[in-house]
């Protein structure tokens, strides 16, 4: 009898103490290398920069591994931590996403003898950009549609999307890594074909 | 065709006729230093916004085709110490300014013809409101840009003769949304220094004042950029369960004019930090929240705010998001192999000479981390940011885990496909929001 209530209160004590640690799962912890860098300043933690050279590599280093080690367990960690309200981040996003207009379209501005506007459609992540000729009666053209940019990319982002005096060219930039240096496309709008010329554009933080 | 080439304190436009697309392309001014501009054309002149001769808060100047050079510049409207100009519009008969005046953005609406002129009313407190797309100037129509906390992003076409507004179109927001259930308000926090500082706030009608809701403050405050209370449709997600979303308007943006910028940068840049959290211990003082209830946000220049308020006031907020966050700026300011550090010395310092080193030093989040408790934090970054890499907030979290002494959450998540700007898609993006919002909506002690 009296070893069972031990026992009991053991497993309450151990109760206790899982009710109390939070969160439970331990975070992970960094390696310190201590770094001397400018002015004698020591950083611990100057080990987790890679260079965009380690970062591009096919075949990964034993510090970029190091690195890619650490980030993956900081974010099983914040998985473990936020588990508990993953249910209410569902019905969050759901909230958020449920207000936008699934069909949707810009106003349309007139230049230089065309109707400019986008539309997006239903379950479509990106816009499709049009013109018409001389009044919104007129045919439909598509400029370009971002969703075909977009297909097997996990980021598509375009900018700056310009047509020719003639009304002939229509230039675009388009960033597939996310790093906001464009790549700017020239499109053929008679002709349909397109060709292009790398630029390199950076924006601020 | 105007190329635009700028950097932090100076600019420089070329030009080429599109009509001689054969032809040289020309320099319209030589950069120098402390001289920005840009440039616009319509009939025979060239428009020049620019705060040449100490216009800090520019001012528009013209010039004949052909006689592009400074020298030949003409004023047509004049600096003012208390309106900073921001853009311009050109049409035949009229000119239309943007201008700034104590925190929000108004329209100006200028006849060629008598030299009458007239503002628009927008009828709110506290809104935004800008030029939109007009590329034709033989029209009397301005197209302009408005949203509030509570109106919907809308497109508007006014009538610069008869004054009549058409809205073109308000951004319909699905699931029952209807602004007349929220309120929203301007309120001025005074600053250690005495500076005032605006706060806008909005909240859902029959909220109480007494310190018992919770409450979400962002703000960004760096490279001039204004914060304005347009709509954030996203937001509702947290106003709708009780919270009142903020946004103060420190200095390092240019709300109150380019001294607001002025007095946020360089060896000022710690305005920037106290002015949020006096906006904060005012907003709790005023019992809009109290700290238990209070939550902080903001991202990229905004995550270094983060990173140095936390610093600061540890014991005034119960939640921190610090999004892409800005936080080891003595290091990265030092090495000229990243790409934004040489750009960027006019906006934070040159910490290779001690004066800046020292005052960077002493507000750097990655460096000032002490042995003290802090609030709960999210950080979040991407592994391909080249704005802020993504090592400076690993590093900061590691060093945070390691010296704080609280018990409260620090996580971080690293979205390992994406940059500064997280997911391109319309709906993709929210993940993050929702993952943001659910973090403070849950330690505000709300279940569902």
């Amino acid at each position: 009898m009296k070893r069972t209530s031990y026992i009991f209160t053991l497993l309450f004590a151990a109760l206790m103490v899982a009710c109390s640690t939070q969160p439970a799962l331990k975070p992970p912890v960094a390696e310190k290398i201590p770094h001397e860098v400018f002015d004698k300043r020591v950083d611990n933690y100057f080990w987790m920069r890679l260079s965009d050279e380690q970062k591009n590599d096919s075949i990964p280093d034993e510090q970029t591994k190091k690195v890619l080690k650490y980030l993956n367990d900081e974010n099983a960690y914040t998985s473990e931590v936020l588990k508990k309200t993953e249910v209410l981040q569902k019905k969050v996003y759901d909230e958020i996403v449920g207000r936008i207009k699934k069909d949707d379209s810009s106003v349309p501005y007139f230049k230089n003898g065309y109707y400019y506007y986008n539309k997006f459609s239903e379950g479509n992540e990106y816009p499709v950009y049009y013109r018409k000729k001389g009044s919104m009666d007129g045919v439909e053209e598509i400029l370009l549609d971002v969703n075909k940019l977009a297909e097997g990319k996990e980021f598509c982002s375009v900018a700056g999307l310009s047509v020719s005096r003639d009304n002939r060219l229509l230039a675009y930039g388009v960033d597939y890594i996310s790093r906001r240096q464009y790549t700017v496309y020239f499109f053929d709008l008679e002709k349909k074909f397109s060709f292009l010329i790398k630029l390199r554009i950076q924006l601020v933080r | 065709m105007f190329i635009n080439s700028s950097q932090t304190l100076a600019t420089e436009v070329h030009y080429l006729e599109t009509t001689k697309p054969e032809g040289a392309i020309k320099i319209f001014e030589p950069r120098k230093l402390n001289h920005e501009y840009s440039v616009d054309h319509l009939g025979n002149m060239f428009y020049i916004r620019t705060n040449a001769d100490s216009a800090s808060n520019f001012k528009l100047m013209k010039t004949p085709e052909g006689n592009t050079a400074s020298k030949n510049w003409t004023v047509v409207l004049p600096h003012r110490s208390d309106v900073l100009f921001e853009n311009f519009e050109l049409f035949d008969n009229y000119l239309v300014a943007e201008e700034r005046i104590k925190g929000l953005t108004n329209l100006r609406i200028i006849s060629k013809k008598d030299q009458g002129e007239h503002y628009l009313d927008f009828g709110e407190e506290t809104y935004m409101a800008g030029i939109s797309i007009n590329p034709e100037p033989g029209t009397d129509v301005l197209r302009y840009s408005y949203s509030s906390l509570t109106t919907p992003n809308s497109v508007i076409d006014y009538n610069m003769a008869t004054k009549e507004k058409k809205i073109m179109k308000e951004e319909e927001v699905l699931g029952g949304f209807d602004k007349t259930n929220y309120e929203s308000k301007r309120l001025w926090a005074k600053a250690a220094d005495g500076t005032m500082v605006p706060v806008s706030v909005v909240y859902r009608k029959g909220f109480l004042q007494d310190g018992k809701a919770p409450l979400l403050l962002y703000a960004y405050g760096a490279y001039g950029y204004s914060t304005d209370a347009g709509f954030r449709s996203a937001a509702l997600s947290l106003i709708d369960r009780g919270f009142v979303f903020a946004l103060a308007h420190v200095r390092g943006g240019s709300e109150m004019g380019r001294f607001w910028y002025e007095d946020g940068k360089l060896l000022k840049k710690i305005n920037t930090f106290s002015d949020f959290n006096d906006c904060a211990q005012f907003l709790v003082n005023e019992k809009y929240t109290s700290p238990g209830k209070l939550f902080a946000m903001g991202g990229s220049a905004g995550g270094l705010l983060m990173g140095a308020i936390v610093n600061m006031r540890p014991d005034l907020y119960n939640g921190v998001i610090a999004a892409v966050p800005f936080v080891d700026i003595v290091s990265t300011m030092l090495d000229e192999t990243i790409p934004l550090t040489t750009f960027e010395w006019d906006e934070w310092g040159d910490p290779r000479k001690k004066e800046y080193y020292d005052y960077m030093l002493s507000y750097s989040p990655y460096d000032q981390v002490k042995a003290v408790g802090y609030p709960n934090i999210l950080v979040t970054t991407g592994y391909w940011d080249s704005q802020v890499q993504y090592w400076e907030p690993a590093k900061w979290v590691a060093k945070l885990r390691d010296m704080k002494t609280d018990e409260n959450v620090l996580v971080m998540d690293v979205n390992m496909s994406a940059g500064h700007g997280g997911a391109s898609g319309r709906f993709e993006r929210y993940r993050i929001t929702a993952l943001e919002y659910t973090f403070i909506i849950n330690l505000a002690g709300i279940k569902e």
